[in-house]
């Protein structure tokens, strides 16, 4: 079989289930490494989650340390003091901030671990927790102001919707209802497309909140 | 009022666990779901770079807000690193608490201040406090019931969120110390009896299908445990980018219907197709359970799944297939000497054991 993106030999056979489709990829070994796919093998099902992150971790961090320093990632959270290096060891964060100090690392790490997830959709708490880091205090937090307060509970109603739209989007799938299935999908582009301008308004809004570009 | 009591009662150790009884649907394949969300309280590191004040604050912090949140109609508070071994590993083998929260011992981190609320009488709903995240919180009911365990696990995580701040971030969710829980921080599993896939061979395939899915399939007590007993874990992997009901929909919807049909088709296939050789076993694994006199846990946990193969199969008359469930509870270690209410070294567990299986199946023929 051919590489997707090239006329190499394919090696690389990649399957992942994404809201409830099969999708598949095939590559040779160089273009896998280019789109960042893990060319281990794969782990034993008994293989502990938190190693084979470990694995991702280590895999990426080697190659990419020295990219880091020069684009200024930060090796240190700010509030716990954990370094990058220590989770890369163990798995584990330091603090709610960790996810903040090492964002731009833990994307892509993210992204495998949860087969291709990046932006959390399922339950927001009704009284949000904010969190902020203050130079005297290791980890402090900050109540939301009223109107990203507001902002957020909206932006959680809406991701409400929008799942219980992608369960009836399956529902209808299942059910051969095509056409329904289309009037679902419509409505849910139209969803995604009003949730992408809250955030952004929201963020605009408030430059110094600690999840702006988040 | 703060309850601060002792571990369960000697009624609910005889009882078993409301989770072993049979009473949800399709218990012939599923004995359990279990639904569990990580929170973590804001303003507060990680366990692991908390310091010991800091631990000790969580838990005071978390217990008297939990006591007084509604949970259930009694809540039962229990500081597990308090408890003497025995008793830890009671709540182990109960799944109320795991492994890793009983430690005990020398170990790092064995007098970590660490506790356990949890509804009783049901025990349905129970709490760690500092494991690996702050807290832990699990539904846990018999059969096949993730929906109703879902609905009340969403329910209690409202009402500990309404006096506690949870670290939440918009766009990574609910945050936990181990980035594979971070978003919704949910873990749904069910637990499978699977003999009849374990005697056809076809127990790999399931292992091979289900990885495909991102699912994770471990033993009875959950990460790197063998599968004792024929009894399995199906477990989501993920939980960033997809909605509580999505898990639970894919499971519900799209793998558990496939995998039961997959089980009772082999246990047709198993009386159709290779009926003296299946009577055989499940009636010499009934002869040993009703005549042994000394009996190890591995032992127990093997042939007790065979004997329940053959009640569930229509094999074995005089006794339900719920009466084995619970004995593979009872026959623990620890829920031996809770029944027996005293100290018993490997040797006399084992006649205990025995004692006990030989009576529980008496009526069985």
């Amino acid at each position: 079989m051919k590489c997707d993106r090239c006329e190499n030999q394919a090696t690389i056979h990649e399957v992942t289930i994404r809201a409830g489709e099969k999708v598949e990829r095939h590559l040779c070994e160089a273009c896998a490494r280019k789109l960042g796919v893990s060319v281990q093998q794969p782990a034993d099902a008994a293989t502990p989650l938190t190693s084979l992150l470990t694995q991702f971790v280590t895999v990426q961090t080697s190659a990419d340390s020295a990219r880091a320093q020069a684009m200024g990632q930060v090796q240190q959270c700010p509030a716990c003091r954990l370094t990058f290096g220590s989770f890369k060891t163990d798995g584990k964060l330091g603090c709610p901030l960790c996810y903040r100090a090492f964002e731009s690392q833990l994307s892509s790490i993210l992204q495998r671990a949860h087969e291709g997830g990046t932006h959390h959709s399922g339950k927001f708490p009704r009284r949000l927790a904010r969190i902020s880091a203050s130079p005297d205090h290791p980890v402090s937090r900050t109540q939301p102001e009223s109107n990203a307060d507001a902002d957020l509970t909206l932006l959680a109603e809406k991701a409400r919707r929008l799942a219980s739209l992608r369960k009836h989007l399956t529902d209808a799938v299942a059910a051969e209802q095509y056409e329904r299935a289309a009037q679902i999908r419509d409505e849910l582009k139209q969803l995604q497309a009003e949730l992408a301008a809250i955030a952004r308004e929201h963020h605009a809004q408030n430059p110094e909140d600690p999840e702006s570009s988040a | 009022m703060t309850t601060t009591r002792g571990p369960l009662s000697p009624d609910a150790v005889q009882r078993g666990a409301h989770w072993l009884s049979g009473d949800g649907a399709d218990s012939d394949v599923v004995i359990s779901s279990r639904v569990r969300l990580a929170r973590n309280l804001a303003g507060f590191p990680f366990l692991n770079r908390a310091t010991p004040e800091q631990r000790a604050a969580i838990l005071t912090h978390c217990r008297d807000h939990l006591m007084h949140a509604g949970l259930a109609r009694e809540i039962l508070w229990v500081d597990v690193h308090k408890l003497p071994q025995v008793d830890r590993t009671l709540l182990v083998e109960r799944h109320l608490v795991s492994k890793e929260h009983a430690r005990g011992g020398s170990g790092p981190g064995a007098d970590w201040p660490r506790g356990l609320a949890v509804s009783i009488p049901d025990e349905r709903l129970s709490i760690m406090i500092n494991e690996e995240d702050h807290l832990r919180l699990q539904v846990i009911r018999s059969g096949l019931a993730l929906s109703e365990a879902w609905s009340q696990l969403d329910a209690a995580d409202d009402l500990a969120e309404a006096g506690l701040d949870f670290a939440f971030s918009p766009r990574f969710g609910y945050l936990t110390a181990c980035p594979t829980n971070v978003g919704c921080a949910l873990r749904m599993s069910v637990m499978l009896h699977l003999p009849g896939l374990k005697l056809t061979g076809e127990i790999d395939k399931l292992r091979r299908a289900t990885k495909e899915l991102c699912l994770a399939v471990r033993g009875y007590y959950g990460e790197g445990t063998d599968a004792a007993g024929d009894l399995f874990q199906v477990s989501n992997q993920t939980t960033l980018g997809k909605t509580e009901e999505a898990i639970r929909h894919e499971f519900e919807k799209s793998i558990l219907p496939q995998v039961l049909e997959y089980e009772r088709a082999s246990r047709r296939m198993l009386l159709e197709k290779r009926r003296r050789a299946t009577e055989d076993q499940i009636y010499r694994a009934l002869g040993a359970m009703k005549s042994a006199r000394l009996l190890a846990p591995e032992e127990a946990m093997t042939q007790l799944s065979l004997v329940r193969l053959g009640v569930l199969m229509g094999l074995i008359r005089g006794i339900s297939d719920q009466t084995i469930t619970q004995l593979l509870l009872l026959t623990q270690p620890a829920h031996l000497q809770r029944l027996l209410a005293k100290d018993l070294d490997q040797q006399r567990r084992r006649e205990a054991r025995a004692d006990l299986v030989r009576e529980r199946l008496a009526p069985a023929n």
